[in-house]
């Protein structure tokens, strides 16, 4: 520390005199003896401390100032009542806080709908063709509403809710009795990861077409976060339940609902109306060959040619009602749930690689940096309000402080 | 095996031995310095106390840059002290300087010395508080012209014009 520093701008007999007045303070034999006496004067004027408070103060340097009622020693409570109370006011601290957290959900939000967007599909797929019965399941379905006359049991309405305990995957419906005609209905709800979703869907048709089956109509949404499907699949009742047993098995079931309705008087009523109009038109034939006049002959020839058509009207009826029973109506949704990158090995993802680590660890970059971004957002606007006000509460304190002195 | 001694014991706390000289070399220079704002000796011995607290609490902060440790210090103590005179306006505590004991003794004592020291204090007595925040400055803390002027928030010139005009109204009112 330079004592005998002087400013160039004093004045010079300014800074002469104060050149002498430190020269008095080090104690220099050449200063003014007069102002050396003051100097003098002056540090002896003011008393120095307490012995006691010295020791005291001494020891609290020594230990390194533990806190208050932490060691042996503890400072008076005048001390501690005259320490500045810490002005860390809970408002601006809880907004601050408030802040954080909503940067960083908003966040997370902002990228979990980032990811979602980026890979969007949707697929309709055409109902399959020229599988067995699939002309009759389609007709049979249409038909369905306009069945008033079921005879026998009816197993009603769909089973479980979602939530609730599924029925075990795959248990035969109750088998109806010997020459019944039976129409079955399944409902089946899955659920699988968003990453397993496509290859889901691809199985249910795969399943279907390998059963005999055909898929009469098909809507799969795929997204990277999630997406659904929804299959309506005609199979022969006769693999019915081996193939709702498989295809349970692709993915998690929320639910399994089964219905049966017999339609057995429709069969019947249909045959037995195709029985009389055969034998109608035996007996036309039969005339036929008997008519001696051209008028009988053609009356003849008139009703022969409408029991034919009839008879055609009849078996497609006939054939319609065997194939409702004959086919088993299984509507499968499937939904996709979490994001695709979260698929563990039991769902079929595979074992985590170095290449899923690294994608990972880009994704765990691009979720800090976005919530860096947004919390940037967030704190620059904030330090724009705080840093000026910080400013002023220091000035403030400062003029305080120095009005304190005027005050004196 | 001295080697491994010696890496096994703690390394000296440089910060806290700085700390230890310089509360050695100013500890009663800020109590001078506190009883000249505060004219309490109580008052004054808090002040000190929490000074040095604040100082090694925040010794890490401490920059040389700006200015010696001696002027980091009655920095802290200035603001205390001010802080202390605050209080007590707030509160009203003390309406009045109150008689210092020890002075009091000083006083009554005979002889030239006793008197001359109560000249002086009639003198300091009859400056502003900023001129004997001045005087204290120089005198007890012993503070240059620039350290002065960084604690003031005043430029250097300003400072030495500030010091000098006290010092002579101090002059002035011993003679």
């Amino acid at each position: 520390m330079s004592r005998h520093h002087t400013d160039t701008d004093l004045d010079p007999t300014v800074a002469a005199e104060l050149n002498a007045l430190e020269a008095a303070l080090t104690g220099d034999p050449a200063a003014p003896p007069e102002l050396a006496a003051l100097v003098a004067s002056v540090r002896e004027d003011a008393p120095g401390p307490n012995m006691s408070f010295r020791e005291e103060l001494d020891t609290r340097v020594a230990d390194g100032f533990p806190a208050a009622g932490g060691g042996a020693r503890t400072w008076p409570a005048a001390v501690r009542a005259r320490l500045p109370r810490i002005s860390l006011t809970p408002g601006p601290a809880l907004g601050l806080a408030a802040a954080v957290v909503i940067a960083l959900v908003v966040s997370v939000g902002v990228l979990g709908q980032a990811g979602t967007e980026t890979a969007s599909t949707t697929e309709t797929l055409r109902p399959i063709s020229g599988g067995p019965g699939a002309s009759g399941a389609a007709s049979a379905t249409d038909a369905q509403p306009s069945e008033p006359s079921a005879v026998g049991r009816t197993e009603g309405a769909y089973g479980p809710a979602p939530g609730t305990v599924a029925p075990a995957p795959g248990s035969p419906t109750p088998t109806p009795k010997s020459g019944r005609k039976v129409q079955r209905t399944t409902r089946l709800s899955l659920t699988t990861s968003a990453g397993r979703l496509q290859d889901v869907a691809d199985d249910v048709v795969h399943l279907t077409q390998s059963a005999g089956g055909v898929v009469q109509s098909s809507n799969v949404d795929a997204t990277d976060r999630g997406g659904s499907a929804a299959f309506e699949l005609s199979v022969p009742t006769a693999e019915a339940d081996e193939t709702i047993k498989r295809l349970s098995a692709l993915a998690h079931v929320d639910s399994l609902s089964q219905a049966t309705i017999d339609i057995t008087a429709s069969y019947v009523a249909a045959a037995d109306l195709l029985s009389d109009t055969r034998a109608e038109l035996r007996t036309s034939l039969k005339a036929l060959k008997g008519a001696k006049t051209d008028a009988g002959i053609a009356r003849l020839r008139k009703r022969i040619r409408d029991r034919r058509r009839e008879i055609a009207s009849l078996e497609g009826q006939v054939k319609r009602v065997r194939a409702r029973a004959d086919n088993t109506t299984v509507s499968v949704s499937l939904t996709g749930r979490g994001s695709s990158k979260a698929d563990d090995g039991s769902a079929g993802g595979g074992p985590w690689s170095p290449g899923d680590a690294a994608g990972d660890a880009l994704r765990v970059l691009e979720v800090a940096a976005g919530v860096l971004l947004i919390a940037l957002a967030v704190a620059v606007p904030l330090g724009l309000i705080l840093l000026p006000a910080l400013f002023g509460a220091r000035v403030t304190r400062r003029r305080r402080r120095e009005h304190a002195l005027d005050a004196v | 095996m001295g080697d491994t001694l010696t890496m096994a014991l703690p390394a000296p706390n440089t910060a806290t031995f700085a700390f230890d000289a310089l509360y050695r070399a100013s500890v009663d220079d800020v109590h001078a310095y506190a009883w000249s704002l505060l004219h309490d000796r109580a008052a004054a011995e808090d002040v000190t106390a929490l000074a040095f607290e604040r100082a090694y609490r925040r010794r890490g902060r401490y920059d040389p840059a700006k200015g010696s440790e001696r002027a980091w210090i009655f920095g802290i103590a200035r603001n205390a002290a001010l802080d202390e005179l605050r209080r007590r306006r707030r509160t009203a505590a003390l309406m009045t300087d109150p008689q210092d004991p020890a002075a009091a003794a000083a006083v009554s004592r005979a002889g030239e010395e006793a008197e001359r020291r109560a000249t002086v204090r009639a003198a300091l007595a009859t400056l502003d508080a900023r001129d004997r925040e001045l005087v204290a400055l120089k005198f007890h803390a012993g503070l240059s012209n620039a350290e002065i002027a960084e604690l003031l928030g005043v430029s250097e010139s300003n400072a030495g014009t500030k010091v000098h005009r006290a010092v002579t109204k101090l002059r002035e009112a011993c003679a």
